[in-house]
């Protein structure tokens, strides 16, 4: 695709993943299209409000209107309970004052007709700014908190007849109501009377109110409700979905039902899960009661404390978030990072599971679960085979079931990025989807599944591809990816646009200087200066399986993650570079600090000072390789080799070193080189960005 | 907009916001709709991500309801808005840029730094070049706009009623927002000299 395609496809939101890495990888390349994305970011969002529908400016007001009632409405009940509390107050004293025994019997009262409650009501009150709306709904809710008010305080049986409906506090855009027959457009502060289906479509919220109390109820879509009534015995039923509430002090117990479940409690705070194969309760405020459907157990349920019920699970409450395994403990396979979202680990079912946390172990019995495409972590193997983990995704099993040093991942749906170090021979990790298998001795891909089909997509090596089907079996190399599908051709297919990466193998490679280099997965670590070597410079240069070609473009990323300068001697400049092998011809670019803070490239002619020196950050080192042919067409032994290193994102334009060399044969190492420091280095990799050969 | 349009406005403008000023939350409600459209349009010139938008949007009218009498009658009122939105929009993207920029995608990220932070007077004037601007587009091409961004149509669906290829209708597409966006600019330019 074009860059103009690509723009379009971003903005419009019709990239697929090939495309986005492209245009990822133009956005790298080219500092340029950034500023022409934001500047067509902003016309399309400018285009869209203005020519758009006015349904968002309709949802802005809504929503802002629905926010300045709300707050009158709550200081309305909240002043009007105080008002309750100290008439009740009032009556008990006055009561008790009768109830003296010592006294002698008062003269008998006048009968006291029985008042309305609304004379209970505070007298007639200054007009107040933004209560005019609510004068309907206030005197509803006033009347139901008068009454539960005396109900409460003064000891009343039975209250009288209240107002059993709910209304909706806010609505998400696609809300609708079915009353009988009737669907209806949810509003806000549309009331829902029993009987009332309201389903919400989209990952939208929905808040749910009770004309008698401060129940409420907060849903997440998509998600259906069945209001089946309000007023003192509430009753609810999730049907699907999930939802927060919160339950005031009630009379006659709060009841949420769902297909798999009941959950009765006097008060509290509780999230609620419908799912189709279970039910799962997570109290936070307030003791319930959970009943499940299937086998009938009934179980009292905690703050901090969870229930389930479903199809396969049986009917159980735990605590939530059981102390976590040490690293190093019994059974433990991997360690969780960068936890983000909403991400679980669970043992058995997904619902019996438990939020993770960063840090965490992760068992060998344990299986990990995202809800919600932004959801993500990454799972660290001992040996420094990381995955990264996608949203709304499955990953069932993470080890072989018997050898827990083999690695078997079981991918059920969704996405993951998987970087493996060199794995033992004969023991290749395997990765299985619904309809594949991958076998990988260490390398870095993408694979994504759902119910349909996998996709591979290799990014650095090559990897072993498997359909389930048919057993049939394909190689698929960087910049390569496959898709099987049942009934579709299994061959790997060059990535639109995508990047290949040249195989660097950091264990074998060749060390010079005495820096004692160590290599940890992708973390490569120098823990000691080289003083005695020339210069205070120390390399470790990798074998790079580079293809002769006659045109070619490299770019080398490394991380910088930690710098350290040598302080024990009195040292010149410190810093560190770049450096690609040719057979005959060295090429380092070299990034330095100097001895009085200034900063210096070592290589001549070059003055431009595009970064700070010798600090960590990520550094790129591009070369560009032309090689000559005679009139007949035969490569020369001369190429004209241009190269350039920077710090971060922006590429400086132009080539900091130009010159024709003979250089012998393709590129064969590629490294890192420091002088009168010790760093470590991640994320060490070399991108083909463009080959071509006659 | 006619004279005699907008002054009626004016005048429908001054009286709702004295209603407001009085604790007439519906009088709020129409005042709201005057204005809305061109607020969250003014905003989408400067929000890095577009769900921004309709935040600020929201945030920028509670705030005004909040301190209705600290604005003065007889000034500008879109203006005022328009300072309430400016604040809460830098606001906005400090705290976004430290709390959610990390979880964006890259390219969400690089467009995210990439966009400056002008005056929404600023954008307000560009807004209204790109009215003008929008006023010279060919009717063919506005064809493809009112498909976009009117009726919401997916590539696909606007390369088959117009029978190009879907590269076609994306590549007219962006050359066309490049040059509305030059457009506006050569206005402002023109304005500024």
């Amino acid at each position: 695709m074009t860059d103009k395609e690509l723009i379009d496809g971003f903005l419009s939101g019709e990239l697929d993943e090939a495309g986005m890495a492209q245009l990822e990888a133009e956005l790298r390349a080219n500092p340029d299209l950034v500023r022409e994305l934001a500047d067509q970011q902003q016309i399309e969002q400018a285009l869209k409000v203005l020519l758009g529908d006015d349904a968002a400016d309709q949802q802005v007001t809504v929503s802002v209107l629905s926010v300045l009632r709300a707050d009158p409405l709550d200081s309305f009940k909240k002043d009007l309970l105080a008002e309750v509390k100290q008439e009740a107050e009032q009556r008990r004293r006055e009561e008790a004052a009768v109830k003296v025994p010592q006294l002698p019997p008062p003269p008998a009262p006048a009968p006291v007709e029985a008042k309305p409650v609304l004379e209970l009501l505070p007298p007639p009150r200054a007009a107040r700014r933004r209560v005019l709306p609510w004068i309907a709904a206030g005197v509803a809710a006033a009347a139901a908190l008068v009454v539960l008010g005396v109900t409460l305080f003064s000891g009343v049986e039975k209250a009288p007849t209240v107002d059993s409906h709910a209304f909706l506090l806010s609505v998400g855009p696609k809300a609708r109501v079915r009353r009988g027959e009737k669907l209806l457009p949810a509003r806000t502060d549309m009331v829902l009377e029993a009987g009332d289906v309201l389903t919400i479509d989209d990952p939208s919220e929905t808040k749910i109110g009770f004309a008698d109390d401060p129940t409420r109820l907060k849903l997440k879509g998509p998600a259906v409700l069945h209001f089946i009534q309000g007023g003192t015995e509430k009753r609810v039923e999730l049907l699907k979905g999930e939802g927060e509430m919160v339950v005031p002090p009630q009379t006659q117990p709060f009841r949420a039902l769902t297909p798999h479940a009941e959950l009765r409690l006097d008060q509290g705070e509780f999230r609620l899960v419908s799912a189709a194969d279970f039910t799962r309760a997570e109290m936070r405020r307030g003791v319930a009661t959970f009943t499940g459907k299937r086998d009938g157990r009934s179980v009292k349920v905690e703050p901090d404390h969870y229930a389930l019920a479903g199809k396969d699970v049986e009917t159980l409450a735990k605590a939530m978030g059981g102390a976590s395994p040490s690293a190093d403990g019994p059974g433990v396979v991997a360690i969780l990072r960068r936890v983000q979202g909403d991400v679980f680990l669970y043992s058995q079912s997904p619902a019996d599971r438990t939020p993770a946390k960063s840090g965490q172990a992760i068992l060998e019995n344990q299986s990990i679960l995202t809800e919600g495409s932004r959801s993500s972590l990454v799972v660290d193997y001992p040996d420094h085979t990381r995955l990264e983990i996608g949203g709304d995704t499955v990953v069932a099993t993470l080890t072989d079931k018997k050898d827990r040093t083999l690695k078997v991942v079981t991918l059920s749906q969704g996405v993951l990025n998987a970087d493996v170090s060199k794995q033992p021979p004969g023991k290749s990790m395997i990765l299985r989807t619904p309809q594949a298998e991958v076998g990988v001795l260490g390398t870095r891909f993408l694979l994504a599944a759902d119910k349909e089909a996998t996709r591979l997509q290799v990014e650095e090596g090559a990897v072993r591809f498997t359909r389930t089907e048919d057993k049939k079996s394909i190689e698929v190399r960087s910049g390569f990816y496959a898709v099987a599908a049942p009934g579709k051709p299994l061959d790997p297919a060059p990535l639109p646009g995508g990047v290949r990466y040249l195989d660097i193998d950091l264990n074998s490679g060749v060390t010079s200087g005495e820096g004692q280099w160590t290599v940890e997965g992708r973390t490569v670590k120098q823990s000691r200066v080289a003083r005695q070597a020339e210069g205070g410079l120390s390399t470790l240069l990798c074998k790079a399986d580079a293809e002769e070609k006659d045109s070619m473009v490299l770019e080398v990323v490394a991380e910088v993650e930690q710098t350290t300068p040598d302080t024990a001697i009195d040292r010149g400049t410190w810093g560190f570079g770049l450096e690609a092998m040719f057979r005959n011809r060295s090429v380092v670019l070299r990034s330095a600090q100097g001895p009085e803070g200034t900063s210096v490239f070592e290589f001549p002619g070059i003055t431009a000072i595009p970064f700070e020196h010798g600090r960590e950050g990520t550094y790129r080192l591009k070369l560009s390789i032309t090689r000559r042919a005679d009139s007949g067409g035969r490569i020369l032994p001369e190429a004209v080799l241009r190269g350039k290193i920077w710090q971060g994102d922006r590429e400086p334009d132009g080539w900091m070193i130009e010159n024709a060399f003979e250089l012998d044969g393709p590129m064969t190492q590629v490294g890192l080189q420091t002088v009168r420091c010790a760093c470590t280095f991640s994320s060490f990799k070399v991108k083909v960005l463009k080959e071509e050969s006659r | 907009m006619r004279v005699g349009e907008r002054k009626g406005r004016v005048m429908d403008e001054q009286s709702l916001i004295q209603k407001v000023q009085e604790g007439n939350l519906e009088a709020f409600g129409s005042l709201m709709d005057l204005h809305v459209r061109r607020l969250r349009a003014v905003i989408a010139l400067n929000a890095p991500v577009p769900h921004l938008i309709d935040e600020i949007a929201h945030e920028t009218y509670v705030f005004a309801y909040n301190h209705i009498n600290d604005f003065q009658r007889g000034t500008s009122f879109f203006a005022w808005l328009k300072s309430i939105a400016w604040n809460l929009l830098r606001a906005e993207i400090q705290r976004f840029s430290r709390e959610q920029a990390n979880q964006l995608k890259y390219a969400e990220k690089r467009v995210f730094d990439a966009v400056p932070g002008k005056p929404l007077e600023h954008s307000a004037k560009e807004l209204d070049g790109l009215e003008k601007c929008l006023e010279r587009v060919p009717p063919r091409l506005k064809q493809l706009i009112q498909m976009r961004y009117h009726l919401s149509f997916s590539t696909e669906e606007i390369a088959e009623r117009v029978d190009q290829s879907a590269a076609w209708v994306r590549t007219t597409l962006c050359r066309l927002r490049r040059q509305l966006k030059d457009c506006v600019q050569d206005k402002m330019a023109t304005e500024k000299a």
